[in-house]
């Protein structure tokens, strides 16, 4: 590998190419549909702990690097460099607090300029800090104390001291990493790997684009609220007009810091879907920038699929894991109601159950429990290309998701479907607004968490053949027209020729 | 051990040590030589000390505390040489009090609740959100789902409804994330009680018990296994119920305070 100007320079934190699935399934694709372009991938993770690829590099990727996070920590010297703890904590804040993206090139210059040492290391002439001159020295003590003052001044100081060094601590590690030459910086998310592009992109005179596919933010955000490892220092009770920050608040500013420094530094701010762009919106993301890029699949697969009308029962089924997050538990009650009004009606859930067994279990016992084991099964793991002629309706219960494939792949097949109101169910089954030509309704869309409203959507399918037909037929061509691999990568390849002239 | 004491040989054995001392600390400190290095170096020192004079007490105490505390012993010497000088002159500890900077109001307010002189805001009744989220104050309905997802109260269950058919996404999303959060943190202290692994016994497992059964978010078989745990006569009322719901709004001004008087209360 030859460390050159690559066209579009990768920055991913936390999936690509170290953990399978999901997101880094959606890379490794993009790399590939992009033949044309070198890339360079910049992959951030948590620490510099030792991992294994889980996908072999494209060829068109010519640099890989790792950064680590929180890199093993060195303990503090008495001859380090000094550094100005009160004009770090000045520009910390303008980030943290406001989004200021100047911040970002102050902290830049502060954590990459030679200065002179300290007295102790009066021999020493100037040098560049290390990354425990950042975040463990008296000048960091000093801007550490700075922000406690500004942001959390009644909290527990000790709780702070913690999440300064977790928010600095990655700020401060991905400021002094190396940037490899890009023409474009693309980071797939807001957050640390936003920021590295960012930086990079003022860095080399480059042009910036961040994609997301979840909201980074919002799902930091979400962490953060359930996280039962953050102590609540204030006694805060009800109080929603509370003005004191604790450790979430001041995680959640940071995050929100961060994307908003990113949306006023990036050229193209994409999004999977309309609707996750008024997250984007709401920190300062400008309607110029917007764009919305759908995920797509590969029609040739489903090309073949051809739905059975000839079997004894009519099936729905759940394509998915069985873990809280498909709310499996939703689609057990609808199944109850579902067989009242079609007796012989069969409820399949397709997927694999060993993720969470007490989930599992707690399902299984739902099931026994409502007298279901006739019209209910667990069949594990399938080929969805076997299962799907199988099917009259797919069903989605989940409580959370992007850009569900399997909804995608049904209405490739032709399968009407019944899914709740998240991400951007509502924009495939639906139609997005304004959508031209318009394809009509695919199947129904639900609020979660309503087995009742779920089942009322699927027996409405179940029991109108002619509706269940024109919903298959607007799906299918919904998914050709808009969803499909090929138009994807051609959006994308697009955006970079746009960002590159 | 006072410093009146010390002869003029054993105030130049302190102070070298001393120097001896910082020295081996900041080479070892600024990364010039390993601990181990450092360890040698002052075990040569105190060596030396100990051969120099036996016969001085200070200087023994002085080698034996380099030997186990290493570049810190000097400086351990010298508080304890410094000390008793300091004590005669400290003030009292009253007159100590009196130099503490004035607390701020934060510090008061946590102090007392710290001390239970304050009537604590979480074991207040729960406001009612429900109103909260027809409106389109996003950081207040977000603010008020932390709040749902870290206190949770059955009576917060209709905001948590109105949360999730909320038609702004964010608040939507992160309504669905609370509901899913609470439902497992609840089925997972449920399946704790049901199969013992708890650790609460009495009054505290009743309230568990009571709490679990309230929240709205367990299946009617798991409520009823809950309830088979609950004895006869806590059922039947005869020792009454434990009381865990909160009765009033801690951010409300408390009621006013009553004084008992010859006769009654005023």
């Amino acid at each position: 590998m030859t460390r050159d100007v690559t066209d579009v320079c990768i920055v991913v934190e936390g999936c690509y190419p170290y953990i399978a699935g999901g997101v880094s399934s959606w890379l490794d694709w993009l790399i590939r549909k992009q033949p044309d372009l070198r890339f360079s991938v910049v992959a951030l993770t948590a620490d510099d702990v030792p991992r294994d690829m889980k996908y072999k590099l494209p060829d068109n990727v010519v640099f890989f690097q790792r950064l680590a996070l929180a890199p093993k920590a060195r303990r503090p010297r008495a001859t380090g460099p000094r550094l100005d703890g009160a004009a770090m904590a000045a520009s910390l804040l303008d980030l943290w607090q406001r989004g200021d993206p100047d911040a970002l090139d102050r902290l830049a210059t502060l954590a990459n300029t030679a200065v002179p040492a300290g007295p102790l290391g009066f021999w020493r002439g100037p040098a560049r800090p290390d990354h425990a001159d950042l975040i463990a020295s008296p000048a960091a003590w000093t801007a550490m104390t700075l922000c406690y003052e500004a942001l959390a001044p009644h909290a527990s100081f000790s709780d702070f001291f913690w999440t300064w060094r977790q928010v600095v601590g990655g700020l401060f590690a991905l400021l002094q990493a190396p940037v490899p030459p890009a023409k474009v910086y693309h980071a797939i998310s807001t957050g640390y790997a936003g920021l590295f592009a960012v930086k990079a992109a003022r860095a080399e005179q480059a042009r910036c684009a961040v994609t997301e596919h979840g909201i980074y933010t919002n799902e930091r955000r979400i962490d953060l609220v359930m996280a039962d490892w953050i102590a609540d220092s204030l006694p805060r009770g009800y109080g929603i007009e509370d003005p004191r920050g604790d450790m979430r608040d001041i995680y959640i500013a940071a995050f929100e810091g961060f994307a908003r420094a990113i949306y006023a530094s990036a050229d193209k701010i994409t999004a999977l879907y309309g609707t996750n762009q008024s997250f984007q919106r709401t920190l300062g993301a400008v309607e110029t920038k917007l764009q919305v890029i759908p995920n797509g699949i590969e029609l040739d697969r489903f090309a073949g699929v051809t739905l059975l009308t000839d079997k004894p029962r009519p099936v729905v089924g759940l394509i998915g894991r069985v873990v809280p997050i498909k709310d499996i538990e939703a689609l057990i009650l609808a199944a109850a109601e579902i067989r009242r009004a079609v007796p012989d009606v069969e409820m399949l859930i397709i997927g694999p159950t060993d993720e969470d067994p007490a989930y599992f279990a707690a399902c299984q016992a739902r099931v026994a429990e409502l007298d279901l084991g006739d019209t209910v099964t667990f069949t594990g793991r399938m080929n969805i290309v076997d299962v799907l002629p199988r099917l009259d309706v797919l069903l989605l219960s989940s409580i959370s998701e992007a850009q569900p494939l399997v909804i995608l792949e049904a209405g490739a097949a032709g399968i009407p479907c019944v899914a709740t109101d998240v991400g951007s169910c509502r924009d495939i089954i639906e139609g997005a607004e304004g959508e031209t030509p318009a394809f009509g309704r695919g199947g129904f869309v639900v609020p979660p968490m309503d087995p009742q409203a779920l089942a009322r959507a699927t027996v409405d399918l179940l029991t109108d053949a002619a509706l269940r037909e024109d919903c298959g037929r607007a799906m299918r061509l919904r998914v050709e027209t808009h969803f499909t691999s090929g138009a994807s990568a051609a959006q994308y390849g697009a955006l970079y020729a746009g960002l590159m002239a | 051990m006072g410093d009146a004491g010390l002869t003029h040989r054993d105030r130049w054995a302190v102070g070298g040590m001393l120097a001896l001392n910082t020295m081996i600390l900041t080479l070892w400190l600024s990364g010039q030589v390993t601990g181990l290095v450092m360890v040698t170096l002052n075990a040569v020192v105190a060596l030396l000390v100990f051969t120099l004079n036996r016969k001085s007490d200070l200087r023994m105490v002085l080698a034996g505390l380099t030997m186990v505390l290493g570049p810190l012993g000097g400086i351990v010497l010298l508080i304890m040489l410094v000390r008793p000088m300091r004590w005669a002159g400290a003030p009292s500890v009253a007159a100590a009090g009196e130099d503490l900077p004035p607390m701020s109001r934060a510090e008061a307010i946590c102090a007392a609740l710290v001390d239970g002189r304050r009537f604590s805001p979480r074991e207040a009744a729960p406001p009612s959100f429900a109103g909260l989220f027809v409106g389109d104050d996003l950081t207040a309905q977000q603010r008020a789902l932390m709040i749902m997802a870290r206190a949770f109260d059955p009576d917060l269950r209709p905001a948590l409804q109105a949360a999730l058919a909320s038609p702004l996404p964010a608040v939507r999303v992160q309504a669905a994330a609370v509901f899913a959060y609470l439902r497992d943190t609840y089925a997972r202290q449920a399946r704790d009680v049901l199969t013992g692994h708890h650790g609460l016994e009495g009054a505290a497992l009743l309230a568990q018990i009571d709490r679990l059964q309230l929240s709205g978010f367990l299946d009617a078989q798991t409520g009823s296994l809950l309830a088979a745990l609950i004895p006869a006569e806590i059922k039947s009322g005869d020792i009454g119920r434990v009381t865990i719901r909160p009765t009033r709004n801690g951010l409300a001004a408390p009621p006013p305070i009553k004084r008992y008087s010859c006769g009654g209360i005023a």
